[in-house]
């Protein structure tokens, strides 16, 4: 009832696939897709802008906000790939956001510190997240639906409606920097995927992982324990949160407790987009990020053309259910095939 | 089981319908006529339709009125959380609590005169403050609202001036199903429209007042696309006005911010030069006056023209007078109290 | 995860401790909630200013609660829940606007294009074995944007002007406003008989109706419902438009109790949807449903809004006990459920 995709999705523990039709199965691949459309969107852009898609500036910018939205999917997607699912990524970046700038400016704490300060504050939060879940065996869903509601009153707390900024020269700094024409931001935001990725593909506890939520009950009898599996995913996430958190500090320059009421959504349409299954047991870090540069490129698109915001929306919208049904028809297709 | 449920439906069904029929509506009870009362038992709700920094001076304006006026109680609740229902929610309870005057901000200024229609029903006063319903109807006692049109207009009319005369000029503001964006847009084509071809308006980018970062990702998206064609940008709400002057900084380039209202980050932005000029409303007139006339209200005054709309009046805030700005608004504040006493109330004393 | 199975068959009432109930303790929980309120703020009982606006409220998001959980039968999401409801209202605004259609026709055509909405995304669901929470977020971005853009077009913006006759009259009259000779009647907003309608209706239709007890039995094990005969793909569809349906009378509700059809009707339906029918105690996973109980779990959490909001909480505060209110209540459900596993009854 709930196949997502083909499963031809980077699964970790998959068995590599068989010479012959590794191509074809490349191709197949909902990877292979996602960068056909990363591709010829870019040119399409890139072409219908005279270039201007290639000027340094643009180039910046797009990048420099595609940092955040990609963290955010992969934030969503450790929980998603447990089966379940956290509402309060996007409160809770706000409110890691808010109490670092705050801890800078008010605190009078160096930079560095308050940086990890929101990472830390993230993942506890992600942290109680798991703990409620495990203990009250409340639907995942329902509990981060309380906590969004208590977060969103923190953040608010945490200084009003007012903004802060100037907190920190340093930070600002960073979120300008760039190297070799790549914002400094969007840097961070790859090797921290290349982390998530490492972490599914290579270690013990992400292996754990994706087998609770595949199948909890074989998990449980190959001596996996699934309530620490639920535990680390949500602090994980919260981690990938605070992460978030802190790229919006440095590349933003001010901050206020409306930080994160646009992540919510986008946060569940690259992971979706990108090919991972909502009922778990399957990540798709390389599919996510994609997803997250498809997206911006629409939003590029908009601000290049002066498209009304509202057919932004409605593009997006019946694009998601293109790719899905796409998916569907090209699983029946295959399914026929074989 | 199945049988009983029937059969009782059918009679439950019989019943209403025997009831309905011999049933006739109550004459309506004269609305209002809320008997006179003395200040002091007078307890008055400041009610913006969330949390924004532009309802923020409402708190001691409120509280100033309270002293001055020496009325019962004054509170500010801004819990509404841009929803209607929520707001309708707050209204009522506030009114269980005993507060009978009310300065509203409604969320949607489509429906907000049914709200205003339900509070006057039990015999509260209510004004209209900083927004005014949609439409040419007014329900409330009054409506002492900021001209949005009107300093759209003169923000616009500094950006004209700013840019040095011509150039191309973007405007950024808030939700576009809203009337009040509606009034601004209209605002800004009138002063571009004035120059006689030699502004253009390049852009109207809507919706992105919503949150910070996504009217940051449409200044640093705009400034990708078009920044070197710019000269100005005219911004009509809190979010992108923030964001603009951010943006352009960043950004090193020589484009002209017109930014709006007086939070702290945009004086400091006017201070520093990054901003042009700002457009200030009123927001100490509004709950100040607003309360006053209230209080009035409440003590048996009424409205020489119910549901009359009074401008509270806009002021274009530059490097020049950023020192001495607050003096004009007082100024402002100030007749605006006596044109209450003179011309729009009628008081039988 | 681990999830008690909670299949449709009763357990028989006699061995069922009164407290392990969860109706029943929703019930109590209910009371206590009110009874602290009052204690707390008297205003709670005022008629005119608390009573009647908060029956109104419950009213709307019982059947708001009731549009979620009848796709939560089938073990469904439905993420557009507001947007269907403010498509429902366009129509109904739309068609009194152009046509001057009265009240009933209006509401007919609202709910008519809620029904094909939520048709829509059901066949989509059934037809592609979509995980029903993307397609139903697909729709709603789509639906965000074509709302806008139609009351664009078809309205100088935001809203329609002017209601239909007698809408007006659902807003403001209570039945008390109405008498037969001297006998008026109760303290209870017009808004009330329709939604309870609505509330006996998914009720029957789950309890008695062949449909709704194939619906269930489709969310409890797609794969078995299958194999013996049970048409899934329709049930699918059907459980789908009745969600649509649900949202269109509740968006109808809503602009019947705001004052207009605009495009923000619909804008705050998604969370408080999930909340009620978990609160009455259904589950996600499907197979189960509590109509009661979402009516419960509405009033319970408009008691909770109504009481935190006489206490004249800042927003901060508010938004804080809120959640902290609704995870203890959904945390003390828990442990009466782990109680009365213990002690060996099924609840």
């Amino acid at each position: 009832m709930t196949s997502t995709v083909e499963t031809t999705t980077t699964r970790p523990a998959g068995p590599p696939a068989a010479p012959p039709s590794r191509l074809r199965r490349t191709v197949r691949t909902s990877e292979f897709t996602l960068v056909t459309l990363a591709v010829i969107g870019f040119v399409a852009l890139t072409l219908t802008t005279d270039g201007n898609m290639l000027s340094a500036g643009t180039l910046a910018a797009f990048f420099r906000f595609l940092a955040v939205p990609m963290i955010i999917g992969l934030a969503q997607m450790v929980v998603l790939a447990i089966g379940q699912m956290n509402l309060s990524v996007g409160v809770l970046t706000g409110f890691c956001a808010m109490v670092a700038a705050w801890a800078m400016l008010e605190a009078g704490l160096p930079a560095p510190l308050a940086v990890a300060g929101a990472m830390l504050l993230g993942a506890a939060v992600g942290l109680g997240n798991g703990l409620l879940v495990v203990f009250t065996r409340i639907n995942a869903f329902i509990v981060t639906l309380a906590t969004m509601t208590i977060i969103d009153g923190l953040r608010y707390g945490v200084n009003g409606p007012g903004t802060y900024q100037d907190y920190s020269a340093g930070l600002a700094e960073l979120g300008q920097a760039s190297v070799l024409g790549l914002p400094v931001v969007f840097l961070i935001a790859c090797a921290v995927a290349a982390m998530v990725w490492f972490f599914f593909a290579r270690t013990v506890p992400g292996r754990h992982l994706l087998a609770s939520g595949g199948s909890p009950f074989a998990a449980r009898l190959s001596g996996v324990s699934n309530d620490r599996s639920i535990v680390l995913a949500h602090a994980l996430s919260g981690l990938l949160a605070g992460v978030a958190a802190v790229l919006t500090l440095a590349q933003s320059g001010s901050v206020n407790a409306t930080i994160g009421d646009d992540l919510l959504l986008p946060s569940f349409a690259a992971p979706i987009i990108g090919g991972v299954a909502l009922a778990g047991g399957v990540v798709s870090v390389l599919g996510t990020c994609l997803a997250a540069f498809i997206v911006r490129l629409v939003d590029v698109a908009q601000a290049q053309f002066a498209i009304n915001r509202r057919w932004v929306d409605l593009i997006v919208g019946a694009v998601v259910l293109g790719v899905v049904l796409s998916g569907a028809i090209r699983a029946k297709l295959s399914r026929r095939s074989s | 089981m199945r049988p009983f449920v029937r059969l009782g439906s059918t009679v439950g069904v019989l019943a209403l319908v025997i009831a309905a029929s011999a049933c006739t509506k109550k004459e309506e009870t004269p609305a209002g006529g809320a008997s006179a009362l003395t200040a002091a038992q007078v307890k008055v709700a400041l009610v913006p339709g969330g949390a924004h920094p532009y309802f923020q001076p409402w708190k001691d304006a409120g509280g100033k009125a309270k002293t001055d006026f020496a009325f019962g109680d004054v509170t500010f609740n801004e819990t509404a959380g841009w929803d209607q229902t929520k707001q309708n929610d707050v209204l009522t309870s506030l009114a269980a609590q005993g507060y009978n005057a009310f300065g509203i901000f409604g969320v949607a200024p489509e429906s907000i005169n049914s709200t205003f229609e339900n509070l006057k029903k039990q015999g509260f006063h209510v004004g209209s403050l900083a927004s005014c319903p949609a439409g040419d109807k007014n329900l409330a006692d009054f409506c002492l609202s900021t001209d949005v049109q009107e300093a759209a207009y003169k923000a616009a009319k500094a950006a004209v001036e700013a840019m040095g005369g011509q150039g191309n000029l973007v405007h950024l503001t808030g939700n576009k199903v809203d009337s009040n964006t509606q009034r601004r847009i209209a605002g800004v084509s009138k002063a571009v429209d004035e120059t006689g071809g030699k502004v253009k308006l390049l852009d109207t980018i809507t919706d992105i007042d919503k949150d910070l970062q996504t009217a940051q990702k449409a200044v640093a998206d705009l400034l990708a696309a078009k920044g070197s064609q710019v000269n100005a940008i005219v911004t009509t709400a809190y979010n992108p006005a923030v964001a603009a002057a951010g943006g352009v900084k960043q950004a090193k380039l020589p484009i002209k911010v017109i930014a709006i209202d007086d939070d702290p980050t945009i004086i400091a932005g006017i201070k520093a030069g990054e901003v042009a000029a700002t457009v200030l409303q009123n927001p100490v007139g509004q709950a100040y006056v607003g309360s006053y006339a209230l209080v009035k209200l409440s003590e048996g005054c009424t409205m020489a023209t119910p549901g009359v709309i009074i401008d509270s009046g806009s002021f274009v805030v530059t490097t020049a007078n950023v020192a001495t700005y607050d003096a004009d608004r007082q100024a402002k504040t100030d007749s605006l109290k006596s044109d209450f006493d003179s011309k729009y109330l009628t008081c039988a004393k | 995860m681990k999830q008690e199975d909670t299949t449709p068959e009763q357990p028989p009432p006699a061995r069922l401790p009164l407290w392990a109930n969860p109706r029943i303790g929703l019930v109590v929980l209910l009371i206590a909630l009110i009874a602290l309120f009052t204690t707390l703020r008297p205003a709670f009982l005022n008629t005119q200013l608390t009573l009647v606006p908060m029956q109104a409220d419950i009213s709307v998001y019982a059947v708001v609660g009731l549009s979620q959980l009848a796709v939560l039968s089938l073990g469904h999401m439905n993420m557009a829940v507001g947007r269907m409801a403010a498509m429902s209202a366009f129509a109904s605004g739309l068609l009194h606007d152009r046509l001057d259609a009265p009240l009933i026709l209006a509401l007919a055509g609202g709910l008519a294009m809620g029904a094909l909405l939520g048709a829509l995304a059901g066949l989509i669901i059934a037809h592609t074995g979509v995980n029903s929470f993307v397609v139903t977020l697909a729709l709603d971005f789509a639906l965000i944007g074509l709302v806008s853009l139609l009351y664009a077009t078809f309205t100088d913006g935001v809203a329609f002007n002017g209601l239909p006759a007698g809408m007006s009259a659902l807003r403001t009259d209570t039945f008390a406003d109405y008498c037969a000779g001297d006998v008026c009647g109760p303290e209870i907003p017009l808004l009330a008989p329709i939604a309870l309608i609505a509330v006996l209706v998914v009720g029957l239709l789950f309890r008695w109706s062949r449909t709704g007890r194939e619906v269930l039995m489709a969310g409890s094990n797609a794969k078995a419902a299958q194999l013996s005969g049970i048409p899934v793909r329709l049930r699918t569809i059907q459980a789908h438009a009745l969600s649509g349906l649900l949202a269109g009378l509740a968006g109808f509700l809503l602009s019947a109790n705001n004052g207009s059809f605009s495009a923000g009707v619909g804008d705050g339906f998604l969370l408080p949807s999930f909340l009620a029918p978990v609160l009455g105690g259904t589950l996600l996973v499907g197979g189960a449903v509590s109509v009661l109980g979402t009516v419960l779990g509405t009033a319970i959490t408009q008691v909770i809004y109504k009481g935190l909001n006489l206490l004249q909480f800042q927003v901060d505060e508010l938004k804080l006990y809120i959640g902290l209110v609704l995870l203890a209540a959904l945390s003390l459900d828990r442990v009466r459920h782990v109680l009365a596993e213990r002690r060996g009854v099924p609840a």
